[in-house]
C-alpha cells in the first residue's frame, strides 16, 4: 500500500507488563448520560439515593440509546452538566462512594443457555447492559448490529492500534484471549458471518502467535489472524475493511464496513462479559501514558472516573504536560481540565510532554506533495485545504473534502506546519470551527451537528 | 489546572520548510566546489555579488511591506546560488547584483514570497539578464586557467556543438561555459543527494533529459551530446525539481517534465539556445495550475461525492 504514514510506536512503556492492572477504587464518578446528541435517556434515580455497583441508573428513551449503569457503589450526589471530554458540557450523574457497604467487584450471574441466544435477545442484552463500540465514536452496539443486518460475510476484530502509545487491545488480547474470541463467536452467530478475521499490526507478533494457538485449541476453523503493515491509520475501520476486502470500491467506505463489519477487540470482551455473566459495561481497559506519567500502564477504569483521580492513582505526573489527551495523539481530544470523566470510548489518557506537542511555525504551502502522498483516501488535502482557506467550501467539496476520514496525516506531515485538517473540517461542515469548540465526532455519520459551534 | 486545547493531530513530523530548503542548498555544494576550482576568484566574486543582490531585495521587501524577515528559510540564498551557477564568470558585478535583485524581487517577493511564486525566481533572473545584457552574458573564460587570466572571449553555446570536447571533458565540464552548468558529474551528485533525501521524484530529471534527447535526435542533433551541453542536466536536476513552481502530484510532475522538455527543444531550435531554455521553463511553469487541475487525486476509497 502506498498511502499512510509511519509513526513511532512508543508502546514499550505500557507494554512492560501485559497485565491490565486495577487501581484503587474511585471515590467519585461522573457518568455522562449520553454520548451523542441523538441519544435520549431517562434517569431512574434521585439525588441522595444509594446505588450499588452495576445498578441501572438510567433507561433508554429512544432506540438510539443504551442504559446507563453505576460504575461504583455509593450515593447519587448530583445530576447536572459537567465538563465532557469531547468538548462542551454534558449532563452526567455524580456518584460519591461511601465507606460502608462498598462492593468492590461485580458479582457475576452466569446466564443460562448463553450459547443459544437469538438475535433479538442479543440486541436486547446490548441495549440493556449499555454496550457501545469501545472506540471514541461510541456507536451503540445494538444499532451497529442492526445496521450490519444479516448479509455480512466477514467479521473483523480490530486490534490494530496504529496510534502511538495506545496498547489496550494488545494487553487485552494477551491477558484475555479466549474471552475476546468467545465474544467474537457470539457476535459472529448474531451477524450470520461465515469468517472471522483478527486484524493486527506487524509489531503485535506475540498476540498473533497466542491467538493462533488459542484458535487451534478451540478448533475454530473459520477464524484467522492477519497481520498488516504498521502504518497509521491502519486501525481505521473503513481503511481496514477496504484492505481486507481488497475490493475496488464501487460502494463507499461505509458500505465496506457493512460487508465486513469492524468491531474493536475491547468491545467483544465487553460483549462476552455481558452475554455470559450479565455484567453491564461499567469499566473498560485504558492506557495511561504519554511520557509525562510516572506509571505508564493499562488499567481497568470505571466509567466516569475523572482524569485527575486516575492520574493521581497512577502516582501522578512527572511534570506539567503540554497537552492532556483523551485518545491517541493523532485523533485524540485535547482536554482543558483534569476534571473530565473516562468515557466508554476512552482508549487512552495521555499526558504528552511539551516537546512532543510543540508545533513549528506555520508557513505558506511549498507544494511539496507530501500531504497528497500521506492521504489514505487518496484525495488532495492541499487543494481542499487551500480552497477552504479562501472560503470556497463548495470548491473544496468538489475536490473531495467529504471523503476525508479525518485521520490527520496531512496536518502531521506538512513541513510548512499548516493546520490542514482544520481547514478540511471547515469545508466538510461548511463553517469554521474555532479552537476549543465542541467537535462532534459523529458528524461524519449523521447530521448530528454541533452544540455551541461558533461560526466565523 | 488548565491545559491548552487544540484540534488534532497533536504531534507533527519533524521536517520543516527551512530544513528542506537548506538540504537543497547542501545538494548544490559539490557543484559550487567544482565551480570554485574551475574559476577561483571569479567564481567567488559571482557568488558573493549574487547573494548580496538577493539579500538586498529581501531586506528591501521586508522594509517596504513591513513583513517579517524570512531569511532563515533559506529560499533567498537558494535562489541566488542557483542564479549564480547559471551565470558566466566574467559578468560585471553590477549586472550580477541587478540580476539577483530582480530574481528575488520580481521572481519571488512581489508574489508573496516562498510558496507563492508562479515562476522559478532563478530562471526569472536569468532570463532578465539574458534579455537585457545578451552580449555580457555570452562572454566567458576557459576554466582552470584563472591564474594566467586570459582575456574573456565571446562564446556562444552553438560553438560547443561545433567543437565538441571529447566525452570525459563533457562530463567533467572543463570547457568554457557558465559557473555550474558544465560539470555533469557534480550536478548528478547533487541530484542523487536530492533523490536520497526524497526531495525529488527520480522521473522528473530522467523524463526531461530523455525527452530533450529524443527530440534533438529527431531534429538531427547528436542524441546525448545535445543534452550534455547547454545546461540541460542542471535544469533537470535543480530547476524543474523545485516543488513550488511545478505541479503537485507525481503524475503531474511527469507530464510537466515531458512538456518542459518539448518546449526546451522547440525554443532552442527557433531562438538562441541561451535564451530558449529559460523561456521554456517559464512557459512550463505557467502551465502548472492547469496541470494541477487536470491531474489530481480523486479519492479511491469511497464515492460519496455530492452526498453530504
Ligand atoms: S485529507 Fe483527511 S483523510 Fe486525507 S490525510 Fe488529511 S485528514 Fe487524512
Ligand atoms: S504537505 Fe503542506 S507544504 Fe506540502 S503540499 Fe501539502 S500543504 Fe503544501
Amino acid at each position: 500500500m502506498r498511502y499512510g504514514i509511519c509513526l513511532e510506536g512508543k508502546k514499550e512503556a505500557s507494554l512492560i507488563s501485559w497485565a491490565i492492572g486495577r487501581i484503587s477504587l474511585a471515590e467519585r464518578v461522573r457518568i455522562p448520560l449520553t454520548n451523542s446528541l441523538r441519544e435520549r435517556v431517562e434517569p431512574m434515580i434521585e439525588i441522595g439515593e444509594d446505588v450499588g455497583l452495576g445498578q441501572k441508573i438510567a433507561v433508554p428513551a429512544s432506540v438510539d440509546s443504551v442504559s446507563v449503569h453505576a460504575s461504583i457503589s455509593g450515593r447519587i450526589t448530583d445530576i447536572r452538566d459537567f465538563p465532557y471530554p469531547l468538548g462542551g458540557m454534558r449532563t452526567a450523574i455524580e456518584i460519591t462512594a461511601h465507606e460502608e457497604n462498598r462492593r468492590e467487584f461485580y458479582q457475576p450471574i452466569e446466564r443460562e443457555d448463553w450459547n443459544n441466544l437469538s438475535r433479538e435477545e442479543i440486541l436486547k442484552i446490548c441495549q440493556e447492559l449499555g454496550l457501545v463500540d469501545l472506540v471514541p465514536e461510541m456507536h451503540p452496539l445494538h444499532k451497529k448490529i442492526l445496521k450490519v443486518g444479516e448479509k455480512s460475510s466477514f467479521l473483523i476484530i480490530n486490534a490494530c492500534e496504529s496510534e502511538p502509545y495506545i496498547t489496550t487491545n494488545h494487553a487485552l488480547l494477551m491477558s484475555h484471549p479466549v474471552e475476546v474470541l468467545k465474544g467474537a463467536e457470539i457476535l459472529r452467530k448474531t451477524l450470520g458471518a461465515e469468517r472471522v478475521l483478527l486484524a493486527l499490526e506487524d509489531h503485535q507478533l506475540e498476540v498473533a502467535e497466542l491467538i493462533k494457538s488459542k484458535i487451534y485449541f478451540l478448533r475454530w476453523k473459520n477464524y484467522e489472524v492477519k497481520l498488516f503493515r504498521a502504518r497509521y491509520p491502519q486501525g481505521n475501520p473503513s481503511i481496514l475493511a477496504s484492505d481486507i476486502l481488497k475490493a475496488k470500491f464501487e460502494g463507499s467506505g461505509k458500505f465496506a464496513e457493512i460487508e465486513a463489519p469492524v468491531f474493536d477487540a475491547a468491545t467483544l470482551y465487553a460483549l462476552y462479559e455481558a452475554v455470559v455473566y450479565q455484567k453491564p459495561l461499567i469499566e473498560r481497559p485504558v492506557t495511561i501514558g504519554g511520557g509525562c506519567t510516572v506509571e505508564s500502564r493499562n488499567v481497568w477504569l470505571p466509567i466516569g472516573a475523572s482524569f485527575q483521580d486516575v492520574l493521581r492513582k497512577c502516582r501522578g505526573l512527572l511534570r506539567e504536560p503540554g497537552k492532556l489527551l483523551m485518545g491517541g495523539p493523532m485523533r485524540g481530544f485535547a482536554q482543558q481540565s483534569y476534571e473530565v470523566p473516562v468515557l466508554k470510548g476512552t482508549q487512552a489518557i495521555l499526558a504528552l510532554p511539551r516537546e512532543v506537542v510543540k508545533k513549528g511555525k506555520e508557513g505558506p504551502c511549498i507544494r511539496c506533495n507530501r500531504c497528497v502522498e500521506a492521504c489514505p483516501v487518496e484525495i488532495s488535502p492541499v487543494l481542499v485545504a487551500t480552497a477552504s482557506e479562501f472560503g470556497d467550501f463548495d470548491l473544496a467539496r468538489t475536490y473531495g473534502a467529504e471523503q476525508c476520514i479525518e485521520c490527520g496525516n496531512c496536518s502531521y506531515i506538512c513541513p510548512a506546519k499548516r493546520p490542514m485538517l482544520d481547514w478540511i473540517r471547515a469545508a466538510k461542515q461548511d463553517a469554521i470551527i474555532l479552537e476549543e469548540d465542541f467537535v462532534d465526532i459523529h458528524q461524519n455519520q449523521e447530521q448530528d451537528l454541533l452544540s455551541g459551534a461558533k461560526i466565523r | 489546572m488548565r491545559v491548552k486545547t487544540q484540534l488534532p493531530p497533536h504531534i507533527s513530523a519533524s521536517s520543516s520548510v527551512p530544513q528542506i530548503v537548506w538540504k537543497i542548498v547542501a545538494a548544490l555544494f559539490p557543484l559550487i566546489g567544482v565551480s570554485l576550482w574551475f574559476y577561483q576568484w571569479d567564481a567567488v566574486r559571482v557568488f558573493a555579488f549574487s547573494v548580496l543582490g538577493s539579500l538586498t531585495a529581501e531586506f528591501l521587501c521586508t522594509f517596504l511591506w513591513k513583513g517579517k524577515l524570512t531569511l532563515y528559510d533559506g529560499s533567498t540564498i537558494l535562489t541566488s546560488l542557483l542564479l549564480a551557477l547559471m551565470l558566466p564568470p566574467t559578468l560585471p558585478a553590477w549586472m550580477i547584483i541587478l540580476g539577483s535583485f530582480f530574481a528575488v524581487f520580481f521572481g519571488k517577493e512581489v508574489f508573496g514570497g516562498l510558496g507563492h511564486m508562479p515562476f522559478h525566481p532563478a530562471i526569472v533572473g536569468r532570463v532578465f539578464l539574458q534579455v537585457t545584457f545578451p552580449v555580457s552574458m555570452s562572454f566567458t573564460l576557459q576554466p582552470l586557467e584563472g591564474l594566467s587570466r586570459p582575456a574573456p572571449f565571446l562564446w556562444m553555446k552553438e560553438e560547443i556543438y561545433l567543437n565538441m570536447p571529447p566525452l570525459p571533458g563533457l562530463l567533467l565540464g572543463n570547457y568554457p561555459g557558465t559557473l555550474g552548468e558544465t560539470c555533469i558529474v557534480a550536478i548528478l551528485v547533487g541530484g542523487l543527494i536530492l533523490f536520497w533525501q526524497r526531495l525529488i521524484y527520480w522521473e522528473v530529471p530522467v523524463l526531461f533529459v530523455l525527452t530533450v534527447s529524443l527530440i534533438s535526435w529527431g531534429m538531427g542533433l547528436h542524441p546525448w551530446e545535445s543534452v550534455l551541453v547547454g545546461g540541460i542536466i542542471f535544469v533537470a536536476c535543480f530547476i524543474i525539481t523545485d516543488p513550488v513552481t511545478t505541479p503537485l502530484t507525481r503524475e503531474g510532475n511527469r507530464v510537466f517534465s515531458v512538456l518542459a522538455g518539448v518546449l526546451v527543444c522547440v525554443l532552442r531550435k527557433w531562438t538562441s539556445s541561451l535564451e530558449g531554455i529559460g523561456f521554456a521553463i517559464l512557459m512550463a511553469n505557467a502551465l502548472t495550475p492547469w496541470l494541477d487541475q487536470w491531474i489530481r487525486p480523486r479519492g479511491t476509497r469511497s464515492n460519496e461525492r455530492g452526498k453530504r
